[in-house]
């Protein structure tokens, strides 16, 4: 079984948000596996599912959210359908998000302290750590997130902390934890470019050293590059191509894909990229056929009312487009 | 350290506020129509003594000399001679004010906790039976008048299911209480009467109730609101995707900075009880300061009038600022605000 190697599998996972009573069919459809030890990419716009797909995972979507089909496989087991107890361990020991926005992931009136020590006490359960033991790996995992005075920031309230600051706590609480898959929802964002680096260099240090399984949330190619063996491109709430980091960037095969990679600033280049044009469809009002087809530069008739299947373009890299299955995209 | 400093800095403000509220009440009174002296003497007083009053009352003087005069009075506690009872106005509120405030503490704080109490259940049983019979309730509490719930109060508890006495007043004739605070539920404790003490709160139970009802079910609504908005923040999504289970996330994490709009409301309905139980105090024959007010409104007597309205100013600043040390302590973020 191929199972056996992976340790997260998304089936054909499907949601939807309800607001105002307008269904949004934000999830169509995704496919995104995690093998053991490996850290794999997924990268989109803004606004395109990656971080509702993180939630989905740990079964953390706001309550307006519903999931409407798929699996989600950690370890074999659909996290969809566990029991509350075993959800709770799931969430303790499995997997483990880092939020993407650290202003608002810290509660504004509790202590740091209580905060981090609270999540831990639950992440480490089955080793029955004493309080001044978790009170030491917190400090550890501070000081590996290269925050000065980690004592003077446990007794801090969020408000008392710098936005980068916070995003750094919110990402050492995530780490100490030691989950065996953490999904990093755009770690850094809000961190200057050296910090942002030292962190990624730390999850890639953890992926080597303690076996530990990512999925990279992003929407910077750099970063995944940098970071990722697999990648997934996703557009509007469907990956549209997938593999090897390196394949893909050598031979993006999706007009989405290359659109998004010329987009790239480059040191050479001669000023700044046109962009996309158009912009992420409506929710409630998805194009029936591929969703990338409005502003699809290689868009086919057929574009319009069939959704692409998987094609293989190398032996691990696989598109979802009609015009790259006919061979018509052709990257600049 | 910080919070001590924030509470004295919010000390020092609150007598700018009172001491603007003595303004404003005191040039309230001048601009009412009429003379002092002739409202106090009567229509047949002879002009020498009206003279006579004016002077010793300083009404001749300037109005800004006759705000000191009156102020510096007020501040020892005299606030003139009421023309309708025809006693010192402070004697009157020592005697009526005690009545209130045991009305207003009942009133006002155990149904707090009923209020944090139904609100969370509502919250967590969203759009289920707990949550749609205290949502249904709570129209109903809210949209009736509290003087509705007296009458009602009377007629069932009074007649139907006889528990409640319906004479009203705050004691039965066969009990005398030895007066320590005022409040003869904790004056009948201390004097070792169990009795009278049951008796005293039998009478306050059902005016407290109707005044409360209402308030404590807008109040729940108002802490469900803020549970469930608070429920899809990013912070509680965190510590529930750590594996916190659900009952601590929402005592530890959810429930604290719930509370505080809550806390806020209940404070504002709390001081307003001061003023606006009138209806209540009259049906249930409590003599109480808002009755009082009411009848000194009526007669015409304006240094009772200026009193009531004083202490009810009082009771608002009062309250204020107890509401604004508990969100301090709740949340740390008022402290620093009120630092800088």
């Amino acid at each position: 079984m191929e199972t056996n190697n992976n340790i997260l599998e998304i089936k054909d996972l499907s949601v939807s948000y309800t607001v105002a009573n307008v269904v949004t069919h934000v999830l169509e459809k995704v496919n995104l596996t995690v093998p053991k030890g490996k850290s794999v990419g997924l990268v989109g716009e803004s606004g395109c599912g990656k971080t509702t797909t993180m939630r989905a995972i740990l079964g953390v979507l706001p309550s307006n959210a519903n999931i409407e089909s798929g699996e989600i496989l950690f370890n074999g087991t659909d996290v969809l359908k566990m029991p509350y107890n075993q959800l709770q361990e799931f969430r303790q020991t499995g997997a483990g998000l880092i939020f993407q926005d650290p202003s608002s992931a810290l509660n504004p009136v509790i202590s740091i302290k209580k905060q981090f020590l609270t999540s831990l006490k639950y992440a480490h359960k089955d080793k029955n750590y004493s309080s001044a033991q978790l009170y030491d790996k917190a400090i550890e995992a501070l000081n590996a997130v290269s925050l000065a005075d980690p004592k003077r920031i446990m007794n801090s309230f969020p408000f008392q902390l710098s936005g980068g600051m916070r995003q750094r706590v919110c990402i050492a609480m995530t780490l100490a934890g030691e989950k065996e898959l953490l999904l990093a929802d755009e770690p850094g964002t809000a961190l200057d470019v050296t910090i942002q680096d030292q962190i990624l260099r730390l999850i890639k240090n953890l992926v080597e050293t303690l076996d530990l399984s990512v999925i990279m949330v992003t929407h910077s190619l750099g970063v995944i590059r940098q970071v990722t063996t697999e990648v997934n491109v996703m557009y509007a709430g469907s990956i549209v191509e997938g593999g090897d980091t390196h394949q893909v960037f050598e031979h993006p095969s999706h007009p989405y894909t290359i659109a998004l990679m010329d987009c790239l600033p480059k040191l050479t280049g001669t000023g700044i990229s046109e962009g996309i044009p158009g912009r992420i469809p409506d929710y409630d009002h998805p194009p029936a056929g591929c969703r990338f087809y409005p502003r699809c530069t290689y868009a086919l008739d057929r574009c319009k009312s069939e959704v692409p299947g998987k094609t293989i373009v190398e032996d691990d890299h696989w598109v979802a487009c009609f015009a790259a299955e006919e061979g018509k995209v052709c990257p600049k | 350290m910080l919070l001590f400093k924030s509470i004295m800095k919010r000390l020092a403000s609150s007598i700018v506020v009172l001491l603007g509220l003595t303004i404003v009440i005191f040039a309230l009174m001048k601009a009412v129509p009429g003379d002092p002296a002739r409202l106090a003497l009567g229509p047949n007083a002879p002009e020498e003594v009206l003279e006579h009053y004016r002077e010793v009352n300083h009404l001749n003087e300037p109005i800004p000399v006759q705000y000191f005069y009156w102020l510096s009075n007020a501040v020892q506690g005299d606030f003139g001679t009421s023309s309708y009872t025809q006693r010192a106005v402070s004697q009157d509120i020592k005697d009526f004010a005690p009545a209130t405030i045991e009305l207003v503490i009942w009133a006002g704080i155990p149904p707090l906790f009923v209020a944090l109490f139904l609100g969370v259940i509502s919250a967590q049983h969203k759009n289920k039976w707990p949550d749609y019979l205290t949502r249904f309730l709570g129209y109903i509490f809210v949209a009736t008048p509290t003087f509705v719930f007296a009458v009602l109060f009377i007629l069932i508890f009074g007649y139907w299911l006889p528990v409640m006495p319906t004479i009203g007043g705050r004691l039965s004739p066969q009990f005398t209480i030895a007066p320590v605070t005022g409040m003869y539920i904790v004056d009948a404790l201390i004097g070792g009467q169990p009795a009278a003490a049951w008796d005293a709160f039998l009478h306050l139970l059902f005016p407290a109730l109707a005044l409360s009802l209402g308030k404590t079910m807008q109040e729940a609504r108002i802490t469900r609101a803020s549970m469930l908005q608070n429920a899809d923040k990013d912070y509680i999504t965190m510590v529930t995707s750590q594996g916190v289970p659900k009952k601590i996330v929402n005592r530890r994490f959810l429930l604290k900075p719930s509370v505080i709009p809550t806390v806020t409301v209940m404070g504002m309905d709390f001081a307003s009880l001061f003023g606006n139980a009138f209806l209540v105090e009259r049906i249930f024959n409590w003599p109480g300061l808002s009755s009082y007010g009411m009848n000194a409104i009526l007669n015409k007597d304006s240094n009772a009038v200026v009193a009531v309205v004083l202490i009810i100013g009082l009771a608002f600043v009062g309250t204020s600022i107890v509401v604004d040390i508990v969100a301090m302590i709740l949340d740390p973020r008022m402290r620093q605000a009120r630092t800088r």
